[in-house]
């Protein structure tokens, strides 16, 4: 009977205790993340770095809505949006958003097969196994054991802030560049600025901020400590990516390379790790795309599946939820299957599907944007001019980039 | 039979000319296969309500049948079937769960009514224009629903009382906890303050607060009174401290000074686990008198304590085995159990307690010896409940 109730509370128990700023910060660096964050600084050194800046501001609001709609309506985002725009509209934004996240669980095997093959195992073989065995870790319930171990992990992160300090760094450049924008119309320039942004600010994220406040329970008392931990969240995400971007920066962008295959991204490492810095960055890498290989399908499946009224979650069996278990399976499959494609790069994979990602934020910012200015369901806690702001000037950057991208491939 | 997305969107003819585009039907709630009271129309970019009667469906064409349209005024109070139903969550009395509406059913045999909602794939497909694969609809009847107002939230209440009250209270915390904040507001207050009292009891920690929190007191005293003390204490502890000051004035004087005492224990102690309320009776009285003075009594616990002149405690005895017992045997002599804690036991020795004796009450008592509370077995498995909770957690 307890079909809807905390579900992601129950997949990751430690949401119950923590908040959502240290899970977002290491959710957040998925595969993709690792890779674009290293991309931008070893390809384009500090030159992208005002817009981290900038996406910094863009993240913390656009979590903030959600969490505030959260806690004000007790339901989540594609709740919300079945419940004032009917079916239709819902049934566009959940292909959107199952789009957005077959990407992003594209981009989570392709950091497998990466990782992997840094020691030598075939993406052949490391991806089909891997692909059954986080099918049977997530449905078996290990994934809620094993969740500790992959958090605690990630503060692998923190290697990134160590090399970035080794290897000396521009920090005058560095810090400058934080604030004086610089722009290219560079096509890979602009793909990989909107992979930045893409990467940082995901319609996966957005959903599941949401659902997590709703399924903690919280009320209109909470908002306040929320916003704080929501805003801390955003921050310490992009505080670590802006040492991944300094730490390429500095060694492989200082060195006159640059990033031709996922696996040279390790080369930001070696001024910390010396001959160990390969293997350093595979179990970083290795560790962030299990984690998100296994908690973007599953979350996936959950809201597109309770968006349409089916039985939903993992305490169902697989006879009385086959719709969720059935898609979990197809996002796993397709997913894998793109990175096991001969003519597909992993490189272009990780950062490709940020790229795409952000690109089908946009949609998503419309419905977020009208929903969380609707008087009648926020009341006195629908949005202010300053959110709005912050929200629209989002929406058109991605929107601008992604047109100038467009036309910059036609023009060559 | 015919569905509602059928009619949302479609013209309204008069005179073989478009009148208007239907965007609603409003219904009378209070009969089993409730009537559409109203039809709103957009003309021109204004939206009118107009009667049902008004309106000739005849082989999906439909056309006013009058040409001095009765207009009906517009009532919010009203219930939509697109506002308040269509795509939103409604509890299956049957299945006892949240489902969602993926459309409408109506009867248009005779006049135009409301049969059921359909809550499956089918609904889904053919909503989208996609009833490419035959399946089979899944409809659940009209007298099965509790739908609430997609406004304030507030349960539709069909017939004179509401059918949530048949659920038993754990169904009811199960729905608590799964519905918005609005609709969780809404099946407290069509709920019977006892039902209702129960129902929070059941909802996890998070809920509870969340319920206490927004739930305006002053509407909401009865069932704040029904609570029991241990509960209440339990949660006012996590409550927004101005919160928290004013469910102790509701709850009146003598139960707020329970709640107090109460609170004033730590939660990983006898005194945090007891039960305030207990029965205790004079270890001299025969069985036959402690009977009578049973059946006196609405609250009927399964143990009883036993205590002397002084009321210092004597042991604890069980209602059936005093039911048994010979009539005119006196208390004191047939007591077994004579284990107590006082209220800063932890709560780990105290589940040792329970299993070493096979305890199903144990009483708390103050340093006089005094009973000032009782731990009942289904207490020390809600807490085990929670501590796995937060094991799996940490």
């Amino acid at each position: 009977m307890k079909q809807f109730r905390n579900f992601f509370i129950r997949l990751l128990p430690i949401l119950a205790i923590i908040g959502p700023g240290i899970i977002s910060g290491s959710v957040d660096n998925d595969a993709g993340g690792i890779t674009t964050y290293s991309v931008v600084g070893a390809n384009f050194g500090y030159t992208m770095l005002w817009a981290l800046f900038l996406t910094t501001f863009s993240l913390a609001v656009t979590q903030e809505v959600g969490a505030r709609m959260g806690l004000i309506t007790g339901k989540g985002l594609a709740s919300l949006i079945r419940e004032k725009f009917g079916i239709k509209w819902t049934t566009f934004i959940m292909a959107v958003l199952m789009i957005a996240n077959l990407g992003t669980i594209a981009a989570e095997f392709a950091g497998i097969a990466a990782a992997l093959d840094i020691f030598g195992i075939s993406k052949l073989i490391s991806i089909p196994i891997l692909a059954i065995v986080i099918y049977f870790m997530v449905v078996k319930g290990s994934f809620k054991k094993l969740e500790k171990i992959f958090l605690v992990a990630s503060a692998f992160y923190l290697v990134y802030i160590i090399s970035a300090f080794i290897s000396h760094p521009d920090w005058g450049l560095g810090i400058k560049s934080l604030v004086v924008p610089s722009f290219s119309l560079n096509k890979t320039y602009i793909i990989t600025l909107i992979a930045l942004i893409g990467t940082t600010i995901t319609p996966w994220g957005q959903f599941f901020i949401q659902d997590y406040v709703v399924d903690k329970k919280l009320s209109k008392e909470d908002i306040q400590v929320e916003r704080g931990d929501v805003f801390f969240g955003s921050f310490l995400t992009n505080f670590i990516s802006f040492f991944i971007i300094l730490a390429c920066a500095a060694t492989i962008f200082a060195h006159g390379k640059s990033i031709i295959d996922a696996k040279d991204a390790a080369l930001a490492l070696e001024p910390l790790a010396g001959k160990f810095a390969s293997a350093l960055f595979a179990f970083g890498l290795l560790n962030a795309s299990i984690f998100g290989a296994a908690l973007v399908p599953v979350s996936t499946s959950y809201v597109i599946t309770e968006a349409f009224g089916f039985e939903s979650g993992l305490n169902f069996s697989f006879k009385d939820a086959p719709q969720f278990y059935g898609l979990f399976a197809f996002l796993l499959i397709v997913g894998a299957f793109f990175v096991l494609l001969p003519f597909m790069p992993l490189l272009t994979i990780l950062v490709i599907s940020q790229a795409v990602n952000a690109i089908l934020l946009l949609p998503i910012l419309i419905f977020v944007f009208i929903l969380s200015n609707d008087k009648k369901l926020l009341g006195n806690y629908a949005n202010n001019k300053f959110v709005n702001i912050i929200l629209l000037i989002t929406f058109i950057a991605i929107a601008v980039s992604s047109i100038v991208y467009f036309f910059s491939l036609f023009l060559g | 039979m015919i569905y509602l997305s059928q009619l949302l969107g479609r013209t309204v003819y008069f005179q073989k000319k478009p009148f208007g585009k239907i965007i609603d039907l409003a219904v009378f709630t209070n009969r089993p296969q409730p009537p559409i009271s109203k039809i709103e129309i957009k003309r021109d970019k204004k939206k009118i309500t107009i009667s049902p009667h008004a309106v000739r469906i005849i082989n999906n064409h439909i056309e006013l049948s009058t040409p001095n349209i009765p207009l009906l005024p517009y009532d919010h109070k009203d219930f939509y079937l697109a506002e308040d139903l269509l795509d939103k969550q409604v509890i299956d009395m049957d299945g006892r769960r949240l489902v969602r509406v993926n459309d409408v059913v109506l009867d248009n045999t005779e006049e135009l009514k409301v049969a059921g909602i359909e809550i499956g794939f089918y609904g889904v497909l053919h909503r989208l224009g996609l009833s490419l694969i035959p399946l089979k609809p899944r409809i659940i009847p009209w007298q099965f629903i509790e739908a609430f107002d997609y406004q304030t939230g507030n349960v539709q209440i069909k017939l004179t009382q509401s059918k949530l009250n048949s659920l038993h209270p754990s169904e009811l915390a199960d729905i608590l906890e799964d519905v918005g904040i609005k609709e969780r507001l809404g099946i407290v207050a069509a709920l019977d303050a006892n039902k209702a009292a129960r129902a929070i009891e059941e909802t996890d920690n998070q809920t509870q607060i969340s319920i206490l929190e927004e739930l305006p007191v002053s509407g909401f005293k009865e069932v704040l009174t029904k609570m029991h003390t241990a509960e209440l204490a339990d949660i006012l502890n996590y409550l927004n401290p101005l919160k928290n000051q004013e469910i102790q004035e509701a709850l009146g004087v003598e139960k707020a000074n329970r709640v107090k005492k109460l609170l004033s224990f730590s939660e990983d102690t006898a005194g945090g686990l007891m039960h305030p309320t207990f029965l205790s009776f004079d270890s001299v009285k025969t069985v036959k008198e402690t009977l009578k003075a049973l059946s006196y009594h609405d609250f009927s616990p399964e143990t009883i304590m036993v205590t002397n002149g002084g009321g210092k405690l004597v042991g604890t005895l069980k209602t059936k085995d005093i039911i048994h017992a010979d009539q005119l045997s006196i208390l004191k002599d047939i007591v077994k159990d004579r284990q107590f804690v006082y209220p800063d036991r932890d709560t780990h020795s105290i589940f040792k307690l329970f299993t070493e004796y096979n305890l199903r009450a144990l009483p708390v008592v103050d340093k006089e010896k005094k009973p000032v509370g009782i731990i009942i077995i289904d207490d020390l498995l809600k807490r085990i409940e929670e501590q796995n909770q937060q094991n799996e957690a940490i």
